[in-house]
């Protein structure tokens, strides 16, 4: 029987026994399925879209759903299964460089405010508590506003917002693995600061981190959407989700596929998050809610 | 409920607003926009801009514009919007009572029908209703909001079932003003057309603003009286041959409902951030209806004034929802505020 490090035990161990809950939940394989076509699509668009998406062609206009273009076209003939399928791709890729942004952010000021503590804590805290007395979306509408609408803007607006909650909970990582035994081992034997919260803290605080990620893609992606719905995000002819939902409102009431689908790919892509959230919730901490 | 706790937080809560009010500052200003083209449009002429420019402040460097701007406030004065000429406060006080009417009957769908099918959905744990209702709250966190809102739009405006726009019929005369509140003055004047009108034409918006909250709410009542039902003292409570609605109602559900309070007020914030798509689809004139406008046009004074609105309406609620929480949980006021 190998002998592990104690770290290491305790952390294969857990993943294993998750992965184990998770594939007897029918409910979080379909989560992960639904999750799984998206980012599939999301990743060879350029390869599986049958059409280019930007192609005008003004004499297949608000074509319904069938035949050449599966999921019809829009006001401009371009076809809405390819705009869906790009869509995807810069959604995800938009959504995954804000939570990388407000990560780093995030690890960076709170695990500093945390590992340092003292006044560097308090202001530190001080500051994070500022920007989450911002109700829901009003500081993303204001910084993307502000800014000028654009999809950088955007994700700038949405990394500027999401930063806290990764400082808030790191912080509380960091705390409460601060004082452990193998962290004051560490520094025993001369681990030098830098070592010390790289290796131990940080290694034990990264399951928390990458699930809280993982769950806020979804939360992130919609929120993309919203501000695009309302003009201040990605700009046309990008064919970003919410633009396209916005754009295809005028035109619900006949043609009610071009709003539609990608609706639909968004709430594909929240359900399959959101059900993977669930099951995770209750298999990692049943109170896990009772925050 | 110790006093100074109180003091402490309203405190730290006007500390935080000022925060606030210096970020939404920052954000507004170091923009490239100049609203002040904006507004003005193309035939103006440089001195006409400066002009504009001086009466606005906006020439001034920025420390003393936030300066202004935080003694004004002081004063009741939040400036003047550039897009509409008025003061602010004047702008905010016209555009509230629509947000204020919206919120309010939101709050009392998701209060009203989430408390009973959380607690049904509990008591009839894993049956096909529990099971329903987890299926639309996972619809309702899904789904985007303008989404729903379209849906609402097309079921209802293709029928015409409910009015799918405005606050109130255009050819029907408004109730004299007592809380700008259509529903709540037509009432008190009397006047039922109006109150018909206007009642019908909250719903739809309401319930759209309400849906992702009512499904949050409805999965956590579940979740907490589920817990609380394990627990030793509704044993007791069950052997001493209470009945099981008494069981629920007088000792599980006032301890289920402290989780809760915490989880809605978080809610509370998403609701905030809801009203300014559900105001835009339904073009129901309210504050987000306003911001949306005065963010297109980068028009600072009316910006700051209703982000500052509406943080300041979301610091005072969470201040209410953690007082109300040491008043249910009397071991929070023993032990002092845990930190977050």
């Amino acid at each position: 029987m190998r002998i592990f490090h104690q770290n290491e035990a305790g952390k294969s161990g857990l993943w294993r026994r998750v992965i184990h809950a998770l594939s007897k939940n029918p409910l979080a394989i379909f989560g992960l399925t639904l999750i799984s076509v998206v980012v599939f699509s999301a990743i060879f668009a350029p390869w599986i879209a049958p059409h280019n998406p930007f192609d005008v062609n003004l004499k297949e206009q608000l074509l319904p759903p069938g035949g050449k273009y599966l999921l019809g076209t829009d006001d401009m003939g371009r076809d809405v299964l390819s705009r869906c399928l790009f869509g995807f791709r810069i959604s995800l890729r938009a959504a995954v460089i804000v939570i990388l942004v407000a990560c780093t952010v995030g690890v960076i000021l709170g695990g500093t405010a945390g590992y340092v503590g003292g006044w560097v804590e308090s202001l530190l805290m001080r500051i994070t508590d500022m920007f989450i007395a911002f109700p829901g979306h009003v500081l993303a509408l204001a910084i993307a506003g502000a800014l000028g609408p654009s999809l950088t803007n955007a994700i700038i607006a949405l990394g500027a917002v999401w930063w806290p909650r990764y400082a808030r909970m790191v912080r509380g990582q960091v705390l409460s693995t601060k004082s452990s035994l193998y962290v004051d081992a560490a520094r025993a034997i001369g681990a030098g600061h830098l070592r010390v919260f790289t290796h131990h803290i940080f290694r034990n605080s990264f399951s928390p981190i990458l699930v809280m990620a993982t769950m806020d893609v979804g939360i992130v992606v919609i929120t993309l959407a919203s501000l695009s719905f309302l003009g201040l995000g990605a700009q046309p002819p990008t064919p970003e989700l919410g633009r396209m939902i916005a754009r295809g409102r005028l035109y619900f009431l006949n043609q009610w596929w071009i709003a539609t689908m990608p609706a639909l790919g968004i709430f594909m892509m929240g359900l399959g998050v959101n059900l993977l959230g669930d099951a995770l919730r209750d298999i990692l901490d049943p109170r896990a809610y009772r925050q | 409920m110790p006093l100074q706790y109180v003091i402490r937080r309203f405190l730290w809560m006007v500390v935080t607003l000022i925060g606030v009010s210096l970020i939404t500052f920052i954000v507004t200003h170091a923009v490239p926009a100049d609203p002040i083209r904006a507004v003005a449009g193309m035939n103006v002429t440089g001195e006409q801009v400066e002009e504009l420019r001086r009466r606005y402040g906006l020439d001034k460097p920025l420390p003393i514009q936030y300066y202004r701007w935080l003694v004004g406030l002081t004063r009741g004065d939040l400036g003047r919007s550039i897009r509409t000429g008025q003061p602010v406060v004047e702008d905010l006080l016209r555009y509230a009572p629509a947000s204020l009417e919206l919120a309010l009957a939101a709050m009392t769908l998701v209060v009203l029908l989430g408390l009973p099918m959380g607690v049904i959905a509990a008591v009839n744990k894993d049956k096909s209703f529990d099971h329903m209702s987890r299926l639309i709250a996972l619809s309702g966190v899904s789904m985007p909001i303008f989404w729903v809102a379209l849906l609402l739009q097309m079921a209802f405006g293709r029928t015409g079932l409910l009015p799918i726009d405005g606050r109130i019929d255009i050819f029907i005369s408004l109730p004299p003003r007592v809380t700008g509140l259509y529903t709540v003055d037509s009432l008190l004047a009397g006047n039922l057309t109006a109150f018909k009108s206007a009642l019908t034409h909250v719903i739809l918006p309401a319930v759209n603003l309400a849906f992702g909250s009512l499904a949050v709410l409805t999965r956590i009542v579940r979740s907490s009286l589920l817990d609380v039902l394990g627990e030793d003292y509704v044993r007791t409570a069950r052997s001493k041959g209470l009945s099981e609605p008494k069981v629920i109602f007088l000792h599980a559900l006032r301890n289920a409902l402290i989780p809760t309070i915490t989880i809605m007020a978080m809610q509370m914030g998403l609701l905030i951030g809801g009203i300014f798509l559900v105001e835009i689809v339904f073009s129901w004139p309210g504050l987000g209806f306003y911001a949306i406008r005065s963010i297109t046009l980068v028009d600072f004074p009316a910006i700051m004034g209703v982000v500052l609105l509406l943080t300041t309406v979301y610091a005072v609620l969470n201040l209410v929802a953690d007082i109300l929480y040491g008043f249910m949980d009397p071991r929070i006021s023993v032990e002092g505020r845990l930190t977050k």
